[in-house]
């Protein structure tokens, strides 16, 4: 609904949702003021979904950029406002990364995950954080709470994976109750692969054939979770949180030097604990405050480069404490308030010389009023926020003091959540990243913030019945990003620098429909269809002669299609992902792509476990393409995965 | 680097190839023959091109070795020189010296690899039918023209970035330049006979392109560090190795000799305007050479044509990642055509 009600109460909402999920699953997507697209495990299952990032692939208007395989860098841009505009949020905390502002998907796992949900304007949370509500577009990552029962004290759920190109991936979640009221999780997961996939390559009229090298990737993925429930309407959550890495960077592919893949590679660090606790203070005030400490820490390596070192090992050490707070005050049954505080320290250093080793200091608060009734929702919220830096050498970036409105409408002419139509109005920000700054000879301490307004008006439409339903909704946009931090060759071509030189206009719209229907008693049909219009176009410097024109890496035109079919004998499912024409850096077009995958699983019950098996074939067409110039993506692969569960 | 002092020695050594071109356009009695250009492109897209012009039909061919071979050139073309009958083409990031015929068909392509390690050619000079190519990882390699395979590496400084031949010495300017912010400040002297590094010149911070004048001596031109340091042009005597002058003013991106002048061009970040200045060798006075007006938007090479003293200026785009344009200017300073070249267009070489 357009705001959650009391958790207490959203308890048995979920549990009821879950009954409903095993037979009809009920979409979201029409339940808000605002456009939120969700997934929950259920749909994920029908995807061929390996990592966040091939979850995020399928939300409407989002342009997920790909430097291929399973260590490429993979970060999603919404609806043209860029990656750094995407606010990441995990069980409720938001994930951050201040170096470069922006989160690897890649980095997220998906072996425990209930929930993922893509909001553009607000989001459906009253209990939101201000940094939240500080991003462009929020990607919220939920993952699956312990569902134990008086016959089930203990759970756990061991799954393998493995697939082309070596990938190897085992998983295990424990769920247990330590005691009446205290409930725990611990996943850990492990994830390689030798990333040795063949594409080809196009060099003028010859089409060559290569292995990706320097490709492989080793990821170490470790969680606990602590649930301690005394009372109802008070709950206490923790989360430790450990993910290790390593990986081959193979570069750009470049013509007649099989070299240039070889020799960089990364190790990622990041470790965090965060503690969260939410409680119902009164049958209309609810309170909830986090709390998180982040330590991450990154290793570039490249043998090869020809300084006088004998290369480059480039090691960044971060540092992010953050303190959340947030109210919810129920007025009356129309009126409603929010509001939160939140506290944010970030620190960066590095083993380079003169390193200026940037603190940054960002104070967020907003508040939110809604109004409600049976007919019309409308929704206002004000944003705040403050932010100084200081550094241990050289320059420091100049503070910022901004105001951040939010306006959102909604009227329902049928007095449900049936018909709506909608609108918004976002204004955000994003402060120039660390990188942004002070990175070597690039950075620019004097840059502004990037500026981002958008404009959305929306209709959407559901209908149930008690064999199925179907929910379509349209939504279209204008969106404004001023001040956009692009780099520019400064001294010369080699030497660039960042400025506050881009202005991009994207003008979209979003149409997606979903459904799913009981046919027979046993036969069940899904669908999600989705298509994106994005017209996002340079408007920098009529000189230049990409004025005008589409900007790099967004295309006019994509899509996905899920087609689900479950059948008490099999279940499967039809993936396509496509893509139109794009330009590159360079204006030159890539060609567009379509990517179809399948899948097929099945779940055996015995007395005492659960087994399920999926097996998947990937881009089944074998399709060649890139999603960034010369960053080939595998062609035709296949996964298989055993899971047991009791 | 040396393309135009190679001019002359095309057109005695390879004569017969520039009448052959003549006899196939037989209205013609003498032709001008052809300019090529090379350009960088944009590093990691493997769009580096040459482009040519053939100045009597003023006709251009955008991507020529594309043309001509049905396969890219490879990723940041660097330097182009023509030295008996042959184009050799320095690219960079593909880390080979690629090798055509005087039609841009492809004879060969000659790795530049050591182990593991890229060796990332920059710059090549020619002496008595061999190449001498330096690379970003320090090493001068001789190539006989020949058989077009390396015969020997010698040893330079930090990343050289320029190579000329003058008194049977290769001077080779090393400018640290991966090694940001501690720019080098040296041109290694290498004794062609022994091929060994005979000593350091110290110059001016992040020596780039060095080449033999009219005169016989090595001027080289360094970059400075872009901020306290300006771009400099100087001279070396290549009889006593010493540093003889300093050209004040001289801030340039290239530049070429022409008689006793020397031509240069430069793009000022700060202030995004290109200047072309004609400089007097002697005297080191410096006059504009544009005289009709003609903006520039973003010089990047610039190459006399010996045979008529035409101008020829090349400019980026101001995106850097569009098509550029050579500028042709007669000899007093007045535009005579245009044409477009490829992206980055850097360096500029004349065959008849």
């Amino acid at each position: 609904m357009f705001c959650s009600p009391l958790f207490a109460q959203l308890d048995s909402v979920q549990r009821i949702r879950e009954v409903v999920v095993t037979a009809t699953p009920m979409p979201h997507i029409s339940q808000t003021v605002t456009p939120v697209q969700v997934f929950d495990k259920n749909t994920i299952q029908q995807f061929n979904v390996l990592q966040l990032s091939d979850v995020v692939k399928h939300f409407t208007g989002v342009t997920v950029k790909d430097y291929g395989g399973v260590g490429g860098l993979k970060t999603v841009s919404i609806r043209g406002l860029g990656a750094t505009h995407t606010g990441v949020s995990y069980d409720g905390v938001m994930m951050g990364d201040i170096q470069n502002g922006q989160v690897d998907l890649g980095r997220m796992n998906l072996s425990n995950v209930d929930e993922v949900a893509l909001a553009n304007g607000g989001n459906a949370d009253c209990l939101q954080s201000a940094r939240a509500m500080a991003a462009g577009g929020l990607l919220t990552v939920q993952s699956m709470k312990p569902k134990l029962d008086s016959l089930h004290q203990m759970r756990a759920n061991a799954s393998l994976t493995a697939g082309s190109f070596g990938l190897l991936h085992p998983a295990i979640v424990l769920q247990n109750r330590l005691s009446g009221k205290l409930l725990s999780s611990v996943i850990a997961d492990y994830q390689y692969t030798n990333g040795r996939y063949p594409f080809d390559f196009q060099n003028g009229n010859v089409l060559e054939h290569y292995k990706r090298t320097n490709s492989d990737v080793k990821t170490f993925h470790g969680e606990a979770n602590l649930y301690y429930q005394p009372v109802v309407g008070r709950e206490w959550t923790f989360k430790g949180y450990a993910y290790t890495s390593t990986r081959g960077l193979p570069g750009a592919v470049i013509l007649y030097n099989p070299l240039a893949t070889a020799g960089q590679r990364l190790w990622e660090n990041d470790y965090f604990m965060q503690l969260q606790y939410k409680v119902a203070l009164s049958s209309t005030t609810q309170w909830k405050t986090s709390l998180k400490a982040d330590y991450s820490d990154t290793r570039y390596v490249d043998p090869y480069f020809l300084n006088s070192t004998g290369g480059l090992d480039d090691r960044y050490y971060q540092q992010e404490y953050y303190l959340t707070s947030s109210l919810f005050k129920k007025i009356s049954d129309r009126m409603n308030v929010s509001a939160a505080l939140d506290a944010q320290l970030n620190h960066l250093t590095s083993n380079m010389t003169d390193f200026p080793a940037p603190t940054r200091f960002t104070g967020y608060g907003h508040i939110t009023g809604r109004y409600t009734s049976a007919t019309f929702k409308a929704e206002c919220s004000l944003l705040a926020t403050t932010l100084t830096e200081h550094v241990e050498q050289g320059p420091a970036a100049n503070g910022h003091n901004r105001l951040s409105p939010l306006v959102s409408v909604a009227w329902l002419p049928l007095k449900d959540d049936r018909l709506q139509l909608r609108g918004f109005y976002k204004e955000t920000f994003r402060m120039p990243t660390f990188n942004d700054l002070y990175y070597r000879s690039i950075g620019n301490k004097d840059l502004k913030p990037e500026t981002a307004r958008q404009w959305n008006a929306g209709i959407s439409y559901m209908k149930k019945t008690p064999d199925g339903y179907l929910a379509l909704s349209l939504d279209g946009y204008y969106n404004r990003v001023t001040n956009k931090i692009i780099a520019v060759p400064a001294k010369d071509l080699f030497e660039w620098s960042m400025l506050n030189l881009g202005l991009v206009e994207t003008t979209g719209t979003d149409v997606s429909a979903r459904g799913g229907y009981n046919c027979f008693r046993s036969l069940h049909l899904t669908m999600d269809v989705s298509y994106t219009y994005q017209h996002a176009v340079d408007k920098s410097n009529p000189a230049n002669s990409s004025y005008g024109q589409l900007i790099a890496y967004s295309p006019e035109h994509s899509g996905v299609a899920t087609i689900g079919v479950l059948t008490p004998l099999v279940n499967g499912s039809v993936n396509c992902i496509f893509s139109g024409y794009r330009y590159d850096l360079s204006h030159s077009v890539i060609d567009g792509y379509a990517e179809t995958s399948v899948a097929f699983w099945r779940s055996f019950e015995s007395r005492h476990f659960t087994t399920d098996v999926k097996l998947e074939v990937l881009n089944l067409t074998d399709e060649q393409y890139v999603v960034v110039k010369n960053y080939p993506m595998p062609g035709r692969s296949w996964r298989v995965s055993v899971g047991v569960k009791f | 680097m040396k393309q135009f002092k190679l001019f002359f020695f095309l057109l005695a050594a390879a004569g017969s190839v520039a009448l052959t071109s003549c006899t196939k356009n037989e209205t013609m009695v003498v032709s001008n023959g052809s300019v090529y250009v090379l350009n960088q492109g944009s590093m990691n897209y493997n769009n580096s091109t040459v482009t040519s012009y053939n100045i009597d039909k003023a006709t251009s061919t955008i991507d020529w070795y594309k043309a001509q071979n049905g396969v890219g050139l490879g990723d940041t073309g660097n330097d182009m020189a023509v030295y008996g009958g042959k184009i050799y083409i320095v690219v960079n990031v593909s880390s080979v010296v690629t090798v055509t015929d005087l039609n841009g068909k492809f004879l060969k392509t000659i790795s530049f690899q050591n182990g593991n390690t890229a060796r990332q050619p920059r710059c090549i000079a020619f002496n008595k039918n061999k190449a001498y190519v330096c690379s970003f990882d320090g090493s001068v390699a001789r190539i006989d023209t020949t058989s077009l395979s390396i015969e020997a590496y010698a040893t330079a400084g930090e990343n050289p970035d320029g190579i000329c031949v003058a008194n049977n010495k290769l001077y080779v300017s090393n400018s640290g330049g991966l090694n940001y912010p501690t720019y080098s400040n040296t041109v290694s002297v290498i004794d062609i006979a022994s091929f060994a590094e005979t000593k350091k010149i110290t110059v001016n911070t992040n020596p780039f392109t060095i080449k033999t004048g009219t005169d016989g001596n090595v001027y080289v031109l360094s970059h400075g560090n872009y901020g306290s340091i300006a771009s400099e042009l100087q001279v070396i005597n290549p009889s006593t190795d010493a540093l003889t002058k300093t050209y004040s003013n001289s801030a340039a991106i290239d530049f070429d000799f022409y008689g006793t002048k020397i031509l240069f061009c430069n793009y000022d970040y700060s202030t995004g305007a290109s200047a072309v200045k004609t400089m007097d060798v002697s005297t080191g006075t410096i006059t504009n050479f544009i005289v009709d007006g003609t903006t520039i938007p973003m010089a990047s090479g610039i190459a006399v044509n010996q045979t008529n003293g035409d101008v020829y200026v090349a400019s980026a785009a101001t995106d850097y990642v569009s098509n550029g344009t050579v500028y042709c200017f007669d000899s007093t300073g007045k535009k005579k055509f245009t044409f477009t070249s490829g992206v980055n267009p850097w360096k500029i070489v004349f065959v008849r």
